[in-house]
C-alpha cells in the first residue's frame, strides 16, 4: 500500500522525485524567463502545481495531494485563466521591467536561493524515523473540529468576506 | 550516490528553488495577473517546505506542518479571487493592468 513505507527506500520512488522535481524547476523556470504569453504562463505553472502535488503524495500527504489538485489546478487556475481572457489586449504586451530593475531583481532573488539552501545544507536537522500514519484524511479532519477549530472557522469566515467582496468589486456599476 | 536518495534537504532545497524563481517573477513582471501567477509560486514553494517538514522533523503534533498547508492553501484561495476581482475592475477603468501605468496615487 503507498505510504505505509517509505517511498525513497525503493529504486521507483527515487526516480519519481527527481523527473517530479526537474519537470517542475524546468516549468516554473520557463514560467518565469523565457515565456512571455500570460496563457502559456498559466499552463507552466498548472505544471508546476501538479508537479507539488505529487511531492505531496511522496510525502504521505494523501489528503494535501487531492486538495491541492482540487484547489489550485482545479479551482485557481480556472480562475486566473478567466481573469486573463477578461482582460484582452494584455495578453502579449511585453509585460517586463526595465532592465537594471530585472538585474536586482535577479539579485535579490538570487540571494534569497543562495543564503537559504546554505541553511537547509548546513543546519543540523532533529529528523524523525517513524511515518505519518496513512491515510491522514481522518486525523486532519479531526483536528479542525478540535485542535484547530478557530482556525478553521476564522478560514471559512475569511473564504466567505472574500468571495463576496470579490462579487462586489468585478460587478458592472 | 547517497545525494540521489531524496530526504528532507532534497525538498526544502527544491522549495527554495521555486520560491527564488516566484520572486524573481514578482519582482520582473509589469502584467499584474503575471505578479499574481509568481505569488502562487511562492506559495507553492513554502507549502513544500512546511509538508516536508511535517513529514521529515521529529514532533508530537506531526500533523501541523499539514494543516498549515491547508491553511495556506484556503488563503491562497480568497487572495486570488480577490487580486483577480481587483485586476478585473482596473481593466474596466484604465483599460490596462501593468503595473507600473497604474500611478493614478501617484502625487
Amino acid at each position: 500500500m503507498l505510504g505505509t513505507t517509505d517511498p525513497f527506500t525503493t529504486f521507483v520512488g527515487s526516480v519519481a522525485f527527481w523527473i517530479t522535481a526537474i519537470a517542475s524547476i524546468a516549468a516554473a523556470y520557463m514560467m518565469v524567463f523565457s515565456i512571455r504569453n500570460l496563457i502559456r504562463s498559466a499552463l507552466a505553472l498548472t505544471t508546476v502545481l501538479g508537479g507539488v502535488a505529487l511531492m505531496y503524495a511522496l510525502l504521505g500527504a494523501d489528503f494535501l495531494a487531492v486538495a491541492q489538485l482540487v484547489v489550485y489546478v482545479g479551482a485557481i487556475m480556472v480562475l486566473i485563466i478567466f481573469a486573463i481572457f477578461m482582460t484582452p489586449g494584455q495578453i502579449d504586451v511585453p509585460g517586463l521591467v526595465g532592465a537594471g530593475q530585472r538585474l536586482g531583481a535577479l539579485v535579490v532573488s538570487l540571494a534569497v536561493l543562495v543564503i537559504s539552501v546554505w541553511v537547509v545544507i548546513f543546519t543540523p536537522w532533529h529528523l524523525s524515523d517513524s511515518l505519518l500514519d496513512i491515510p491522514t484524511a481522518e486525523s486532519i479532519g479531526g483536528l479542525m473540529l478540535t485542535r484547530y477549530v478557530l482556525p478553521f472557522e476564522i478560514a471559512s469566515l475569511l473564504l466567505t468576506v472574500a468571495l463576496i467582496g470579490a462579487i462586489v468589486i468585478a460587478r458592472e456599476e | 550516490m547517497e545525494f540521489l536518495i531524496p530526504g528532507l534537504r532534497h525538498f526544502l532545497v527544491l522549495g527554495s528553488i521555486l520560491f527564488s524563481l516566484g520572486m524573481y517573477g514578482v519582482l520582473s513582471r509589469r502584467n499584474a495577473i503575471g505578479i499574481l501567477l509568481s505569488i502562487e509560486l511562492m506559495l507553492n514553494g513554502v507549502n513544500l517546505l512546511m509538508v516536508a517538514f511535517a513529514r521529515y522533523i521529529n514532533s508530537d503534533q506531526p500533523l501541523a506542518g499539514q494543516m498549515f498547508a491547508i491553511f495556506i492553501i484556503t488563503q491562497a484561495a480568497a487572495e486570488a479571487a480577490v487580486g483577480l476581482a481587483i485586476i478585473i475592475a482596473v481593466y474596466r477603468q484604465r483599460r490596462t493592468i501593468q503595473v507600473d501605468q497604474l500611478d493614478l496615487m501617484k502625487g
